[in-house]
């Protein structure tokens, strides 16, 4: 799988991300603020460049996504991304994003419900170090466990596991983060599983 | 093919209506069958049209990445090999005003063959094609309260005497006398215009700084953001100004709002 050279440059050069990130999220009465007739043509092919990162990202989010979780997850139902939108308040604007995370991570994931549990399944390109997986499952705000993924939870409840693919070559082999999604699937599929009564 | 399907047209409305031919129609139709002008252009316009086909077929060319990058650079000024957006940052307690414009005297003073260098660029950075050329730096202050900001006290290469001044916003607003009253203070010393440069730096434009901006007591006053006048002094410093420096251009980038 080819990762973008956009998304390579991204996720490598500091000077690209925060430049980038500048331009997405300049408010409309912010855009053009200060600037001589000079420099309008060199913004506006930057904020061109900007939209192309957005867009290879999401791109490639997509081909990433389902060569890593796809067919994983048939037998849970698959949230839409209206249905997801609304049930998400984080997703924002759009599915595939740049993140207001302070460490600049793109990620992309999607939501799937069964029974009364959700599980988010998704993926970040993060600076200096590489594709990973994020996840999570809960059950009305209780959430199952991902430690034996060797994950480590963060503040918005999601696990990360260890293991991140480098970024750094033209092409990626996503199968180690499979096997890793497979694991993950595993868990929450035994979490959510109805639970037998034990006769006395 | 507009000619064809003219003619196709008008060649079923013959057979189909069963109205009388008049005189006329044959030259009508000798009139396409030669070609008229109107024919070849239209020809030509459908000939130069891009094959909407291949937007369908999902195969548009992918644009190139390193134009992208390139005008990114150009932007930003990403092009020096250190640049304060690439430097680490974050060692800082979050700053503020004072702590940004007394550091700003630091970094400005901190070597005495830097000093105009720096100056320099910061006058560039704010006053564009109109910075005037500094030959000497006589005085650089950063005060609080009720005085100025950030003021360098220099004399050009032409031996004019002149000063630049920086009140320095993060969220607090201008009060309603405080940009006339520097400026008083500062006609006793420079009573030339051109000799008085006046910015006015803070993260974004509110109502209530273009309103006090606005007012004819003030007009001598500019506005920059700091993530532009940031950019700018960047781009104006040589390529490689120092850590210190990098570093505290990013706490300020990140203070003032930026990513």
């Amino acid at each position: 799988m080819l990762i973008p050279e956009s998304v390579a440059a991204y996720v490598h050069d500091g000077g690209i991300r925060r430049a980038v990130k500048e331009l997405i999220g300049l408010d409309p009465d912010e855009i053009l603020d200060g600037m001589a007739w000079g420099e309008l043509a060199r913004f506006y092919r930057a904020q061109l460049a900007a939209r192309q990162l957005e867009a290879e990202w999401g791109v490639f989010a997509l081909d990433a996504w389902d060569a890593i979780w796809g067919g994983l997850l048939d037998h849970w139902k698959s949230l839409s991304p209206d249905e997801q939108m609304a049930t998400d308040a984080d997703v924002g604007v759009n599915l595939a994003s740049l993140s207001d995370t302070d460490d600049g991570s793109l990620w992309f994931g999607r939501l799937f419900t069964s029974r009364n549990f959700t599980f988010y399944a998704s993926l970040a390109a993060v600076p200096a170090s590489g594709l990973r997986l994020k996840v999570s499952c809960d059950r009305n705000e209780r959430p199952v466990s991902f430690a034996d993924l060797d994950a480590v939870l963060d503040d918005v409840g999601n696990w990360t596991p260890a293991f991140a693919l480098p970024l750094d070559g033209g092409e990626i082999d996503p199968s180690p983060l499979r096997e890793i999604a497979a694991q993950a699937v595993r868990i929450a599929d035994e979490a959510a599983a109805p639970r037998a009564r034990t006769k006395i | 093919m507009l000619g064809l399907l003219i003619r196709a047209g008008r060649g079923h409305g013959h057979e189909g209506d069963g109205a009388d031919r008049s005189d006329d129609a044959p030259q009508e139709q000798d009139a396409v069958v030669t070609g008229s002008p109107f024919d070849v252009e239209a020809l030509g316009w459908f000939a130069r049209r891009f094959d909407p086909s291949l937007a369908l077929e999902n195969a548009w060319p992918l644009p190139i990445w390193e134009t992208g990058r390139e005008a990114l650079a150009d932007a930003f000024g990403l092009a020096t090999g250190s640049h304060f957006l690439r430097h680490h940052r974050g060692l800082l307690p979050q700053l503020w005003e004072r702590q940004i414009t007394q550091a700003l005297r630091a970094m400005i003073l901190e070597a005495p063959d830097r000093t105009i260098e720096r100056s320099q660029a910061l006058m560039s950075a704010l006053a564009g094609p109109r910075a005037p050329r500094l030959g000497r730096v006589d005085l650089v202050t950063a005060d609080h309260a009720d005085r100025m900001d950030l003021a360098v006290h220099y004399r050009t290469v032409d031996d004019q005497r002149g000063c630049l001044v920086v009140e320095a916003k993060l969220e607090s607003e201008l009060s309603d006398t405080q940009l006339g009253k520097y400026l008083t203070g500062l006609k006793r010393s420079y009573p030339r215009r051109e000799h008085r440069h006046l910015w006015v730096v803070a993260p974004r434009r509110t109502a209530r700084t273009m309103t006090v901006l606005r007012r004819r007591e003030n007009v001598e006053w500019s506005f920059a953001t700091w993530r532009r006048l940031l950019l700018n002094w960047q781009r104006a410093l040589p390529d490689d100004p120092g850590s210190d420096v990098l570093s505290l251009f990013g706490e300020i980038w990140k203070r003032t709002g930026g990513n």
